[in-house]
């Protein structure tokens, strides 16, 4: 249990209030915690530490935020000091230093008075930052202590009294109490002045007239019944004079007038009276209440005439001046008052002017009155104002009002809402309720007060749009969406005109349309009007497209011609189609309509190698000799349709360019291999085409492309009619497949010789012979550096129907170069020709 | 089943706001029960132990100052702080849930709907700062729950003011400037916009300056007036007269906003003064307040600058003070460049952006993809929002690896102001003793967003002790790297060459107790 208690008047004054005014708290954690520096307890310590710390938080100190947020920031530092005895006695030390310093200031204000009055403890206090407890203490710590010094008493100056000095310094009167002491002192009446005055009357010299002077003074001060109040002002005036040099100064002062002030009813104690004149004059202390005319020069300043003058008539010996500002004062009020009374008049009649005259006297005098007469003098309502519906706003404007007087602006309601204030002739309502007839009022406000009545607009009503909206083209229809502004019973859609019927509050949905068309769709909100009749907003216009359908290729087509991929498909009415090579190991899609973007991500397009029409393109692949799928996407718009995908492989292509050379007994095969492909069965059969690679009647022989290229293909067959086959082979998981089977016929039935050679020696002609009895139809060709393979390769020099002479001549033309191959076909492809001498079929030179 | 109702909360300094969406998912704050859209962020404790929250405890600032508590989000957070009425500690979370229970139960009213006898009143969104910390998000975050709220999300006020002017669903991206000046709190914000993000590039300002510090230099200047009449007589020492003062330093603010002078009589300490303030009194005591919004807002300009955005596209005004004439002039004055400031609603705009935030929310995680549901022009989503830390992180280490000065350290900085969250960034220290064998991990959070490397100028957050390091000259390395996630709380790991590791947790400040989370709030008074 310690003996230390909170004390809150001490918290505040001493503490919260110092740290809000801007006392550092770590200089003296004694004070903060109403601790005394010489505390050794440390239950004390803790005590102090904890209820103080609790009043860091409490919110009655709130109109000391800044300096309980400061402390409560210190709090954990100052307990560490405050609990550590070392760190204690440190902090103590520094603490007693700034007293002895403190001591030592108020030594130095004291000038060996007795003391400071109360008002200096305050103020010291404040000065230094210190409490007053502190300035107490240290005024003890000089011997002294506070000290409230007696009432003096405060009189003006009298009247005339510098007048009065003169004059008793003239005749050598140290004062006016020493010069009535020779008359009757302090019970000097009128017989004692009119009896020195008679004697006076006997000398004229300058001493006589100034007191001739000074006697009719003091018998003004007599008559007033002031003399008494004028021995006051001079005993203190002397004091106070004296007071200047210092306390003991005062102090001679006062014991030497100490009879005086005592018959003056001053004071008894001359070292009180010396005290409380040395505290006068020695310190700044604001005097405890303002003079009267510190009074009055506020009231000029505020305009508050009536109280400035009602100060001055309560003012009891006013000086001359101050009468005759009295005087003026009443007279400027006076002129203030008629013209307020003529403003009061004016107000039936002109109420601008009156207002103007309000203002006038307003400049120059505060007066409830005026405030009260503004208030009533209301300004005139606009006389007329208009409202107009502009892109779902209402623009307001109204005509000025006739008031001038003040500064006039103009306030624009809709109902209780006001929409706002403005000097200018135009208000906008930015969001007015839609479907209602709405009225605006337009008061005129002059400084703020409006006028009574108001003018007022015709009804207008906004029809205002949808809001959000949103139309959109479907495959088979164009749909819409929007939100209904507040007020609106529906929406009329209506399509070039015409009203679209699937239409909602919200949407509407119009299945009447063809794919890949336009339409503009106007959206109006509608209005049921309190008169019952419908409205209609002016609408909002959108336009969307109905978006086609894409329709998919379902009889592509494709085969390989050498490397390149020829696809042909019937084209869809409507659209691109593109061919994908299907990505490895992907299913091939389903035949569906997707996005664009979607169905493009199947696969690769095949990329075209010529230009290509519609329904047709020729293009290569991105890998061979492998299976492939490609995948037909017609594409519309954003849309594309899937087809029925197609499988293609290079390796079981048809082979090309199959030929039959008969030579002799056999037939020789060549063709050209399709890419990738490394097997080929080649069937015959006589008289007949065979069925197909695997015919059961016809004859067959496998063969590798390796063995192709190296031995060829050659058929024993006698003469005859045969049909010879050749397709490609491939193991397709464990069985043999085979492609398109190349057919070709050999017919040969007879052979016949035949000879060609010069016509004659040096004859530029040659000549064809057949030996035959029948000699079919030839066609002798001829061919620059090699030896023609058929009739159409090279060119034709002689041709012989079949029937006519077996010998025939002909020229070997310049422009072919030499050596010239001659070779001779039969044109029955019954019958091979044969030459008898190949060697002498070469033409070296003419 | 009716589902919860969903709400947007700005729990502000001075004034709270409720915002939730009508049925035609139009964003609209509902009126308390005075029917006042805001309501002071006040509560009153009476000697019954009930409480009241909002005008009428104001008004009680007349009668029992002692009795009353404001500005209670300035403390939330804060380690250690309590308020004491009636001689009993209340935890800033505790106010704080007080005036959530009372503003949400008056939204239920106005709603027509019952207050639950049991599970959460509504689900709802409350707005900070973006200065706010990890602690304060929390302490926050425990208000709602305390007062029987499901806390959807706790999203920055600046964030949400650019979500309710809309500048989300117009135009394509542009960076904004919120100033937000409110009751107790300034942020200065600069975000960019677009249709899929916003995205904070610098914020700063100080949770400690705010319509609250006008006020207390409006009643500084009373008392100096007063002083006039009074000498040696100051009316804050008369205790029952200080909640008074409070409130005609409020409504003089107000007015000089409006009028060129204002004028009152104080009673206080048995005397009677009557006090008249100028504007121009008033603004010149208030000057540098209004400069050092300035300065933030300055500092913000630069360090967006340095991440490469030279123009702002739009400057929002939020928060009461934002009404200020002679704000909108400094602005004007010291940021000729910017673009006219735009200033609707500066007081509701923040409940909007969280009403419309919260019912986005709501609708993803019920699953309600219907854009009516999300509340937003043209029923767009709500971009994805990316902050920035306020505060800076960093360990500490020796000033200079030459001296190898155990004891002159200084703070290396991992995450600096302004870096965007998650952070995840990493470093590699080393030891400076031969065979030294641990090393102390100290982590600290910078107390501004200027940064200082010295450690007494930020606060030290956690520490730990690596041990078992590899024997070896020094030199050897050790990898910190810190992982700040967007709820504001921070991880750290530091592992050694041999694979010795510490992970730490910056431990956030302020928490409540678990008791005090639990207990019932007292009975609201209506």
């Amino acid at each position: 249990m310690t003996g230390w208690r909170f004390d809150a008047t001490r918290f505040v004054d001493e503490v919260l209030k110092p740290v809000q005014d801007g006392w550092r708290p770590d200089e003296d954690l004694f004070r903060v915690y109403l601790l005394p520096h010489d505390v050794t307890d440390q239950n004390t310590v803790e005590t102090a530490l904890t209820e103080v710390g609790r009043q860091f938080t409490k919110q009655q100190y709130r109109g000391f935020r800044r300096a309980t947020e400061i402390l409560r920031g210190q709090h954990k530092a100052a307990s560490e000091t405050l609990l550590d005895p070392a760190r204690r006695g440190a902090h103590r030390s520094r603490v007693e230093q700034r007293q002895r310093k403190l001591a030592a200031t108020m030594r130095l204000r004291l000038h060996d008075a007795p003391g400071l009055p109360p008002a200096e403890v305050a103020a010291q206090a404040r000065t230094l930052k210190v409490p007053r407890s502190a300035i107490l203490a240290a005024l003890e710590e000089n011997g002294v202590g506070e000290r409230k010094p007696v009432d003096l008493p405060r009189l003006a100056e009298p009247g005339q009294w510098a007048e009065a000095r003169g004059h008793l310094v003239q005749l050598r009167h140290d004062s006016l109490w020493d010069y009535l002491s020779g008359l009757g002192g302090l019970g000097t009446t009128e017989r004692h002045l009119t009896a020195r005055r008679e004697k006076l009357r006997v000398a004229r010299s300058s001493d006589s007239a100034a007191e001739t002077t000074l006697l009719r003074l003091v018998q003004g001060w007599l008559e007033r019944g002031d003399l008494a109040d004028v021995l006051r002002h001079e005993v203190v005036s002397h004091l106070l004079d004296r007071a200047a040099h210092g306390y003991a100064e005062a102090v001679e002062a006062a014991r030497a007038a100490a009879d005086r002030l005592r018959a003056l009813g001053i004071g008894t104690d001359p070292t009180a009276v010396a005290y409380a004149v040395w505290c006068d004059r020695q310190f700044t202390a604001a005097p405890a209440e303002p003079s009267w005319q510190e009074h009055y020069q506020q009231a000029v300043r505020d305009l508050r005439l009536r109280t400035a003058l009602t100060i001055l008539e309560q003012q009891p010996a006013l000086p001359d001046e101050w009468s005759r500002r009295r005087a003026e004062l009443e007279k400027r009020l006076s002129e203030l008052d008629a013209e307020l009374d003529r403003c009061r008049e004016l107000e039936r009649t002109d109420v601008e002017a009156a207002v103007a005259g309000y203002h006038r006297v307003r400049e120059a005098l505060a007066d409830d009155r005026i405030d009260t007469a503004l208030e009533r003098c209301r300004p005139a309502a606009p006389p007329s104002a208009k409202a107009v519906v502009r892109d779902g706003r209402v623009v307001v404007t109204w005509a000025a009002s006739g008031a001038t007087a003040g500064r006039i602006t103009y306030r624009v309601s809709r109902g209780d809402t006001v929409l706002g204030e403005s000097a200018a002739g135009e208000v906008v309502d930015p969001d007015p309720p839609s479907g209602t007839p709405l009225t605006y009022a337009v008061h005129t406000l002059r400084d703020g007060n409006p006028s009574a009545r108001a003018a007022r607009t015709e009804p207008v009503t906004v029809l205002g749009e949808v809001l959000d909206l949103e139309v959109r083209g479907g495959s088979d229809s164009v749909s819409g969406r929007w939100r209904l502004p507040d007020g609106s019973i529906g929406a009329l859609v209506t399509r070039h005109g015409a009203t679209v019927r699937d239409t909602h509050s919200s949407t509407f949905v119009d299945h009447d349309v063809r794919p890949g068309e336009t339409y503009d769709y106007r959206v109006r909100a509608r209005y049921r009007l309190p008169d019952g009749s419908a409205a209609l907003s002016d609408g909002v216009v959108r336009t969307a497209s109905c978006q086609e359908v894409p329709v998919g290729v379902t009889d592509l087509v494709a085969e390989f011609d050498r490397d390149d991929l020829v696809a042909r498909w019937t084209p869809p009415p409507r659209g691109d189609v593109e061919l994908l090579e299907l990505r490895a190991g992907d299913d091939p899609p389903a035949p569906e309509v997707v996005s664009v973007h979607q169905a493009r991500r199947h696969g690769t397009p095949v990329q075209a190698v010529t230009l290509t029409g519609r329904g047709a393109l020729r293009g290569r692949l991105s890998a061979h000799g492998k299976r492939q799928t490609i995948v037909p996407v017609t594409v519309l718009g954003e849309l594309a349709a899937i087809g029925t995908p197609c499988v293609v492989d290079a390796r079981q292509s048809s082979v090309t360019t199959l030929r039959l050379d008969r030579l002799g007994a056999t037939v020789r095969l060549t063709w050209e291999w399709p890419r990738g492909t490394t097997a080929a069965r080649v069937v015959w059969r006589e008289s007949v085409k065979p069925a197909g690679p695997t015919d059961p009647q016809a004859s067959s022989l496998d063969i590798t492309k390796v063995g192709y290229d190296s031995r060829g293909v050659s058929i024993s067959v006698p003469e005859g009619d045969y049909w010879f086959g050749v397709c490609t082979a491939q193991t397709v998981d464990g069985a043999l497949s085979f492609g398109p089977l190349a057919l070709r016929r050999e017919s040969t039935t007879r052979t016949v010789r035949y000879s060609v050679k010069r016509a004659g020696f040096f004859s530029r002609r040659w000549a064809l012979t057949v030996e035959d009895d029948e000699p079919p139809g030839v066609v002798v060709v001829a061919k620059s550096g090699v030896r023609p393979m058929d009739a159409d390769d090279g060119e034709v020099l002689l041709r012989v129907d079949g029937g006519e002479a077996a010998s025939r001549e002909f020229e070997v033309p310049r422009h072919l170069r030499r050596p010239v191959h001659l070779r001779a076909f039969s044109l029955d492809e019954r019958v091979v020709l044969v030459p008898l001498r190949p060697d002498h079929q070469i033409v070296r030179g003419a | 089943m009716t589902r919860r109702p969903v709400l947007g909360i700005d729990l502000g300094t001075t004034y709270s706001c409720v915002a939730s969406l009508d049925e035609n998912q139009r964003v609209s704050v509902l009126p308390n029960q005075e029917g006042d859209l805001t309501t002071p962020s006040v509560v009153f404790f009476e000697h019954s132990g009930n409480v009241t929250v909002g005008k009428f405890a104001k008004n009680e600032l007349k009668n029992e100052p002692g009795r009353v508590v404001s500005l209670i989000k300035r403390h939330m957070g804060e380690e250690g702080y309590t308020v004491d009425v009636d001689d009993k500690e209340l935890y800033p979370q505790q106010v704080s849930a007080i005036i959530l229970r009372q503003v949400v139960e008056d939204a239920l009213n106005v709603l027509g709907l019952e207050v639950p006898a049991d599970g959460p009143l509504a689900d709802v969104v409350i707005t900070v700062p973006a200065y706010f910390g990890a602690a304060e998000r929390q302490a926050t975050r425990d208000a709602g729950e305390m007062a029987g709220l499901e806390v959807v999300n706790i999203i920055n006020e600046p964030t949400a003011a650019a979500i309710a002017y809309g500048l989300i669903s117009s135009g394509g991206e542009r960076a904004v400037l919120v100033y937000d000046l409110g009751g107790g709190t300034f942020d200065v914000t600069i975000i960019k916009v677009s249709a899929s993000e916003i995205r904070v590039v610098a914020t700063g300002g100080d949770h400690q300056l705010g319509g609250a510090d006008w006020d207390a230099r409006i009643v500084e200047l009373v008392c100096e007036k007063f002083a006039e009449q009074h000498p040696g007589s100051d009316p804050r020492t008369d205790l029952d007269a200080a909640g008074s003062i409070e409130l005609l330093a409020e409504e003089a603010k107000k007015a000089l906003s409006r009028r060129d002078s204002y004028s009152s009589t104080v009673i206080a300490n048995g005397e009677r003064a009557k006090i008249e303030i100028t504007r121009e009194e008033y603004e010149e005591a208030t000057a540098d307040l209004i400069g050092k919004t300035l300065d933030f807002t300055q500092d913000v300009l630069g360090h967006a600058r340095d991440k490469g955005v030279d123009r702002i596209d739009e400057f929002l005004l939020v928060g009461g003070m934002s009404h200020s004439p002679a704000v909108k002039k400094g602005l004007a004055d010291e940021f000729p460049d910017l673009p006219t400031p735009q200033l609707a609603d500066p007081d509701q705009i923040v409940a909007k952006g969280a009403a419309l935030f919260a019912a986005n929310s709501v609708a993803e995680s019920d699953g309600d993809t219907s854009t009516a549901a999300r509340g937003l022009p043209g029923g767009a989503a709500l971009p994805k929002i990316v902050n920035v830390t306020s505060k800076g992180y960093g360990i500490a280490v020796v000033r200079d690896s030459r001296k190898r000065d155990d004891h002159d350290l200084v703070v290396a900085w991992l995450i600096k102001p302004n870096d965007e969250i998650p952070a995840r960034p990493r470093d590699t220290f080393r030891t400076i003793h031969d065979q030294q064998r641990e090393v102390d991990i100290a982590v600290y959070e910078s107390t501004t967003d200027m940064l200082s490397v010295e450690l007494d100028d930020n606060l030290k957050l956690v520490e730990g002790t690596l041990s078992n390091l590899p024997p070896g000259p020094a030199g050897q390395p050790l990898e910190v790297s810190f992982n700040l996630e967007a709820d504001g709380i921070l991880h750290i790991t530091a592992v050694a060459g041999n694979g010795e590791k510490i992970k730490l947790e910056a431990k956030i400040s302020g928490l409540v107790p678990e008791d005090v989370k639990r207990a019932p709030l007292p009975a609201l008074q209506r």
